[in-house]
């Protein structure tokens, strides 16, 4: 017996078109929430990991700190002292008076811009198989020798670069927009700061929504070294 | 050839319910994770706020700490400038006890090392509750150097 086909109905069609389109609609929200979902989580993510990498970076080099030597907002200068006897200010005065370039003291952080207008937190160390074991600057609180000094070693490519953060923006502020991630510090005074801080933000777009987390760290240069300099200096 | 057969609409029915409810499970899983993650972030930036009041009192004078027991309310938290923390941090409040204590070191009796004990917590509100998300403790010791106003 042969079966008679029928065609569908307009209603049949209309009530398929309309359950497609909801069900379809209903995918295509489900899958925007997943993307929307996925980017928050990026940005969390990014600002939990890379503040703790940072936390553990700043609070390591805090604890070794003895002075910071020059501050800028861009660009900072420890002074990690080379803990031996002959080295030290604890082996000699003169030694005190003196930053050996090869032992390892003198730590600059600097924010760099990327080409995606991204900023990375670089931190920059002497190659001390570059300069001569000898090679050493005068203790200074003259924060444009230690820039010149910069300079001039990187020009001369004896700086090492370490990437310790990427991928930042500049932090929303109360007063608005900061022009870029930037430091912070307690005083201005080299021989009266005791601690070094970072202000920085993950920035994420959704859409045309911008996402943001500002990030703040401190932490303080728990074995301030004030350097005799400072009292000559009258700081 | 043997007749092939429709869905019928409980089959349908049925097919869509399953649908819905994977769908839910799988948005729900979501969520909790992202609801996760966000008090993950609050706590890592709780972290940083009890932090960076602590890094200020270690940084100050040693002179001029004094007793003390400040409550900063939800966005009214400040860095040691005087300036507001950005809004990231605008739910959250802060409260630090300064107290005198003396604390004793192991493996050395009698010894005894005077300073001051901080004690910072950070806040926010959760379903209408104030929520701890973070305390940090830390002692400052009283040295002979102190006297001089230098940091030990």
């Amino acid at each position: 017996m042969k079966r008679k086909l029928r065609a569908f109905t307009l209603i049949e069609v209309m009530i398929a078109t309309v359950v497609t389109t909801m069900i379809a609609g209903t995918v295509v929200a489900l899958i925007q929430g997943f993307v929307s979902a996925l980017s928050i989580q990026d940005l969390r993510s990014e600002a939990i990991v890379r503040s703790a990498g940072v936390q553990s970076h700043l609070g390591l080099l805090s604890l070794k700190t003895r002075m910071s030597l020059a501050l800028s907002p861009q660009r900072v200068l420890l002074w990690l002292p080379a803990e031996t006897l002959l080295t030290s200010g604890s082996g000699s005065d003169a030694a005190f008076d003196r930053i050996d370039l090869a032992e390892d003291e003198l730590h600059w952080l600097e924010f760099v811009q990327e080409e995606d207008a991204t900023w990375t937190l670089i931190e920059w160390t002497v190659k001390n198989n570059m300069v001569e074991a000898t090679e050493s600057a005068v203790f200074t609180v003259d924060g444009s020798f230690w820039d010149d000094l910069f300079l001039q070693l990187n020009e001369a490519g004896k700086l090492r670069r370490s990437p310790i953060a990427s991928g930042l923006a500049a932090p929303e502020l109360v007063s608005g927009l900061a022009k870029s991630p930037r430091f912070v510090w307690q005083t201005s005074d080299c021989c009266q700061n005791r601690s070094v801080g970072v202000e920085f933000a993950f920035v994420a777009l959704m859409g045309n929504e911008k996402l943001q987390a500002d990030v703040r760290l401190e932490s303080a240069i728990a074995f301030f070294d004030r350097h005799p300099i400072c009292s000559e200096s009258g700081s | 050839m043997g007749m092939r057969r429709a869905m019928t609409l409980i089959e349908c029915m049925v097919a869509l319910v399953i649908l819905t409810l994977s769908a839910s499970i799988m948005v729900m899983a979501v969520q909790g994770g992202l609801a996760a993650q966000e008090e993950a972030l609050s706590m890592t930036l709780a972290g940083t706020a009890a932090e960076s009041r602590i890094a200020e009192y270690l940084s100050k004078s040693y002179p001029t700490i004094a007793v003390a027991d400040i409550t900063e309310a939800a966005g009214a938290i400040k860095t040691p400038a005087g300036e507001f923390f950005s809004s990231s941090y605008k739910k959250m409040s802060r409260r630090t006890v300064i107290t005198s204590a003396n604390l004793t070191v192991p493996d050395f009796p009698g010894l005894i090392v005077q300073g001051y004990l901080f004690d910072v917590t950070v806040s926010d509100s959760w379903q209408g509750q104030a929520r701890k998300l973070v305390s940090l403790q830390r002692f400052r010791p009283w040295t002979t150097e102190e006297e001089g106003d230098v940091t030990p």
